[in-house]
């Protein structure tokens, strides 16, 4: 097999199949949690099938015998699904999902080229096992009077109802799925033949036979080594990100458009630039210029955004995992949940998109595992047996909202504020003075939790911090709001495009930089006068609010050119979920967008820089990490010796 | 000097030409070297890792930087570190910029970085078997990790650097 991958054809086939097939498993993770809801929609069913054998189609097709032999074994189980030989409880989904499972450790293991520790036969031979139980129950209830209706109503009387998902009432009644799950635990244990159950063992052995039979080419062939290709392409996709993106027509001839435009732009700067006869009237000709100019800056705007676009994908991409691990989460702990998503829709960059993943399946296990109560504890609460988690997507300006919200118990505010004083980070005053939005957003601080303590703060907070920090690499925000009782909510605010940002361009001395204009609150025009201290730390008397302050000027030892610091200067509120920080610069010469660009590997470890962008006229301006800087901040404060919750500065200049 | 080493010295080599593709590569035993000068003493790294040498030019200061940077620059759009060498090797950092010295570009594993140098000299062809690769020569823990080897050529000692291990120095 591997010699036919040897042309570059062939790569791009194979390519072309595994982003394919990736894309449909995680596309039939959903239709099946869709399906256990709705066991009986024939439109979904034929379009499972229909996914699950253009799989194994083109499994076959590029010579994978390895998918095909599972996909094949699959896609029996399936056609008695769609027949209505066998209906699509929780237990038959269970084992068909193991079997999506093991076909994208299989795609994977193509991708990587390195084998994937899948068990393709007792897989298969549970999948059999399976396809034999449903045919015996078929017949056993054919017999009875009256058609398909009729047998369903028969073997799982309360499963129509959709909250039913989560129990599995109908197969406990019935003798055969009783030994069926025996046998099922046994098989993942043991070998098949094992098994109690009479006439299922022999009868599998042929079939996983003919299965491999059927893939075309013998099974054990394909259980070599992968192919030379893939291994290629392990090299150039580093780590798990995807490394190629499809992208709308559409959206590639609006670039092409613009940048005929751009090539026609300057096209006639060249030809402006380039007379040089005399009867053309200088001023015509500036104004010509002048023209010009505003043509190629309309054009590059409208390029970037265009630009922007292609890289553009819908978060659907993300959240479409998510059914699939809420109804296993939901299983596994016995808990009943639904999952409502909305606006799917909203496009993300694709870093964006890659990053998010992370914290979000955080913040979701925390609402199952933490926030939703049990069946039985809701209902005596009055609520609802079924907990209700939601995702919903929108854009606000020019940010993307994603809010995670529970119906649960929400999170014990008291307990927050207790926790943080014990693990000092914050004082019994800070408390006081703290809101309950404010409190709760404690929960982000790093060291708030640490495993075995944070159960007892109503099971919330587990590494909090570390989705706070995922979602700020990201120059996104994380909110958390909850009222006891009715549930929380975490709001994540993320930028269009990490590439390009808004900044605020401040000089201190001779050094300019740039902050994120999403993290700055407002400026203030300050005297010198104006900066009072506080136990030994700057501090500004804002609108009869202390407003810690930091000197820049300081905590970046810029050099001093001139003896004198001028008389005024300004503050730079800015705000990183609750906390507030005024940073002190000389000037806000402008406003503008720049594109964040990598310092290298030699510099990116620097604490407060978020990278570099390269200015109009060509210099190299600093970027500024307000997260990672109020993050120090807050550090030092309690490693410091000031008691005062407000002593930024003060270990700054040391 | 070759029209080569007078390009490299005089500054004008074009941003866009490598050195690589101007140098008559020769056998395998012989190690092909950009040579210059920090504090009197000769240095060289291999031609294969420089991508270009350039004047000085603005720099743009970094807090909290290690401190043998410098900054860093504006490289044709990409942001580019400057190593200061001498820094990094423990001599006395230079007081006034001179006319001779030169930033070497160099690239290693697609990692770039200048390094500035107080005089490029010219492409060093040294025969393998004049390298001393000992390492352990009691020389300080700075240069002992970047180092590759010594040249023991006809009138002096060129001291070769790793270029590698020089930009995995990493901020501790």
């Amino acid at each position: 097999m591997p010699e036919t991958f040897d042309n570059d054809e062939m790569k791009e086939i194979l390519q072309d199949f595994l982003a394919e097939a990736e894309e449909m498993l995680e596309g039939l993770d959903t239709f099946f949690v869709q399906l256990e809801a709705h066991p009986d929609d024939r439109t979904l069913l034929n379009e499972i099938f229909r996914t699950a054998h253009s799989i194994k189609g083109s499994a076959g097709f590029i010579g994978l015998n390895r998918i095909v032999e599972v996909a094949h074994h699959a896609e029996n189980v399936l056609n008695q699904l769609r027949q209505g030989q066998m209906r699509a409880e929780p237990l038959v989904i269970d084992i068909i999902l193991e079997a999506m499972d093991a076909l994208k450790l299989l795609v994977r293991e193509v991708r990587t080229g390195t084998q994937a520790d899948v068990d393709i036969e007792s897989l298969n031979q549970k999948l059999d096992l399976l396809l034999q139980w449903g045919e015996d129950v078929q017949a056993e209830t054919e017999p009875a009077p009256g058609g398909g209706e009729e047998f369903q109503g028969e073997v799982t009387p309360d499963l129509p109802e959709p909250s039913g998902s989560g129990k599995e009432p109908a197969l406990v009644s019935e003798p055969q799925s009783e030994s069926y799950q025996v046998e099922d635990e046994e098989l993942v244990a043991a070998p098949p033949a094992d098994a109690p159950s009479s006439g299922v063992p022999g009868d599998s052995g042929p079939r996983s036979k003919s299965g491999s039979g059927e893939g075309g080419g013998s099974a054990r062939k394909a259980e070599l080594p992968v192919p030379a290709p893939a291994t290629e392409a392990a090299q150039t996709g580093s780590g798990e990100a995807d490394q190629t993106i499809r992208v709308e027509t559409s959206r590639l001839d609006n670039v092409m458009n613009l940048v005929g435009e751009l090539v026609l732009g300057r096209n006639r700067l060249v030809r402006l630039s380039g007379e040089q006869r005399g009867d053309i009237d200088p001023e015509h000709r500036l104004k010509e210029i002048a023209e010009a100019v505003a043509q190629l800056s309309r054009v590059t705007t409208d390029l970037q955004l265009a630009v922007i676009k292609t890289r553009m994908q819908p978060i659907r991409k993300v959240l479409g995992k998510f059914p699939r691990m809420v109804r296993d989460l939901s299983r596994k702990m016995g808990k009943e949940v639904r999952l409502e998503l909305s606006g799917e829709e909203t496009e993300l960059d694709k870093s964006v998109i890659e990053e998010i993943g992370d914290p979000l399946v955080h913040i979701i296990r925390n609402a199952i595992d933490h926030g939703l109560e049990m069946p039985d504890e809701r209902a005596a609460g009055g609520k609802p047996t079924e907990g209700v988690v939601r995702i919903g997507a929108y854009q606000e300006g020019n940010s993307i909202v994603i809010e995670v919200s529970d119906d649960g118990k929400g999170i014990d505010v008291g307990r927050v504020r207790e926790k943080a004083i014990e693990k000092k980070l914050i004082s019994g005053g800070d408390a006081e003075r703290m809101s309950e939005g404010e409190l709760v957003n404690l929960i982000f601080l790093p060291g708030f939790s640490t495993a075995e303590k944070v159960t007892d703060v109503s099971g919330r907070g587990v590494g909090m911090d570390v989705v706070r920090t995922n979602i700020n690499k990201i120059n996104g925000t994380v909110e958390v709001r909850t009222t006891q009782g009715a549930g929380s909510t975490f709001v994540i605010r993320l930028p269009l495009t990490i590439a390009i940002i808004q900044a605020l361009m401040v000089t201190i001395g001779s050094e300019v930089y740039a902050i994120p204009l999403q993290t700055v609150v407002e400026t203030v025009k300050i005297t010198r006068e104006d900066i009072r201290t506080l136990s030994g730390s700057d501090v500004l008397n804002l609108r009869n609010q202390v407003l810690p302050l930091l000197r820049l000027r300081d905590e970046f030892k810029v050099p001093e050119e001139h003896a004198e610091e001028p008389g005024r200067c300004y503050v730079v509120v800015v705000q990183l979920g609750s906390r507030l920080l005024g940073l002190v610069v000389d000037r806000l010469p402008y406003q503008e967008e720049v594109v964040i660009k990598s310092m290298g590997p030699l510099l990116s470890g620097i604490r407060g820089m978020a990278g570099a962008t390269i200015t109009g006229d060509g210099k190299v301006v600093l970027i500024l990490d307000v997260g990672e800087i109020l993050q120090d901040i807050q550090l030092r404060q309690h490693q410091g010796p000031v008691p005062s919750g407000f002593a930024p500065a003060a270990a700054a200049r040391s | 000097m070759n029209t080569l080493d007078r390009k490299i010295s005089g500054g004008e080599l074009s941003p866009t030409e490598t050195l690589g593709s101007l140098v008559d590569f020769g056998a395998d035993d012989v190690l092909q070297m950009v040579s210059f000068r920090l504090s009197g003493e000769d240095y060289a790294v291999d031609v294969m890792a420089v991508q270009e040498i350039n004047r000085l030019s603005d720099m743009t200061r970094v807090p909290r930087a290690p401190y043998f940077v410098d900054g860093v620059i504006n490289l044709r759009g990409k942001i580019l570190p400057v190593i200061n060498l001498r820094k990094l090797l423990g001599f006395p950092p230079m007081t006034v910029q001179t006319e001779e010295m030169r930033m070497i570009v160099v690239n290693a594993e697609g990692s770039l970085a200048g390094l500035t140098v107080d005089e490029v000299n010219q492409v060093l062809r040294i025969p393998k078997d004049r390298v001393e690769e000992q390492t352990e020569l009691g020389i300080g823990k700075a240069l002992g990790d970047v180092i590759r080897g010594v040249a023991h050529m006809e009138d002096r000692l060129v001291t070769l650097l790793d270029i590698g291990k020089l930009l995995s120095v990493r901020i501790q």
